[in-house]
């Protein structure tokens, strides 16, 4: 695809895919998935050719939407140090939609923190955006990514939020029996299975 | 991925007709609108093509889990 068309059905995900994080990252994919749009991450570009910085240029460029969350501001705990990814990321999503074509210019992004008007504190060059605050609750997560998935794309197809939150919290009942069904474990689930078990679910379940 | 919500003139009389996929190929026609617009979700989502990604599963297994779980959950209900 060339860098001056997105594809509609194409979402960006950058968060944080830490153990800690992993529930919200698969809460954030399956929202993606059942409003009927295709979830993209740097989960996605785990071969060998290029580096990661350009398979993510890549797959930013190809992406209409983006879910940004900023809400990882506490130091490492392995080495006191800051994450600074996550802004990164967004910074190059933005910078597309500024400079880049026509067709980069319809991006839309979502972005997270966990509290109102945190963000002001530390990028504060954000002011003026609609930051949401997700409070760390997947449920949340899941419908704040459906609203703004139906308002961005203006698709009539996205489920109602409460027929979305309702599936996510039937499919967290079911995960462990389906992983255990699909022979895999709970540690080091890959994304890509994830996704192909999401996608089982919509389509067995006709949300 | 649906540019239109609009009545079906054929050939369903009396019903709905949702186009369900980017290029519009894919067209969900059920009496009611509700029907339609589920049916146009549950296309949308089996024809994503997936990002070529390395993984345990492939989409047939995953599907066939999902089925299992809701085998073994409708029979239990029944028990």
């Amino acid at each position: 695809m060339a860098a001056d068309t997105t594809n509609p059905q194409d979402v960006f995900i950058n968060c944080r895919f830490d153990t800690a994080w992993q529930g919200k990252f698969e809460a954030l994919v399956f929202a993606v998935i059942v409003c009927g749009f295709r979830a993209r991450c740097a989960k996605e570009a785990d071969d060998a050719t290029g580096t990661r910085l350009e398979k993510l240029y890549r797959i930013i460029a190809e992406s209409r939407y983006g879910i940004h969350d900023l809400s990882c501001v506490e130091l490492d705990a392995a080495n006191n140090l800051p994450r600074f990814n996550m802004p990164l990321e967004l910074g190059f999503f933005l910078a597309a939609k500024q400079y880049g074509g026509e067709r980069q210019k319809e991006k839309r992004c979502l972005v997270f923190d966990t509290l109102p008007y945190r963000y002001q504190q530390f990028i504060s060059d954000l002011n003026g955006m609609d930051v949401t605050a997700h409070g760390d609750d997947e449920r949340m997560m899941v419908g704040h990514v459906r609203n703004f998935l139906f308002t961005a794309s203006r698709r009539k197809t996205i489920p109602t939020a409460p027929n979305l939150v309702q599936s996510y919290d039937a499919f967290m009942i079911a995960r462990p029996a389906l992983l255990a069904d699909a022979g895999l474990g709970h540690q080091g689930l890959l994304f890509a299975d994830y996704e192909r078990l999401v996608i089982g679910w919509m389509k067995a379940m006709h949300i | 991925m649906t540019k239109a919500v609009a009545k079906k003139e054929s050939p369903v009389k009396d019903g709905w007709a949702i186009r369900s996929s980017h290029a519009g190929q894919f067209v969900a026609v059920s009496p009611t609108k509700e029907a339609a617009l589920a049916h146009a979700r549950f296309l949308a989502v089996a024809n994503l093509n997936a990002v070529s990604k390395k993984g345990a599963l492939s989409q047939a297994q995953a599907d066939k889990a999902v089925r299992k779980f809701l085998r073994e959950k409708s029979r239990s209900a029944e028990a």
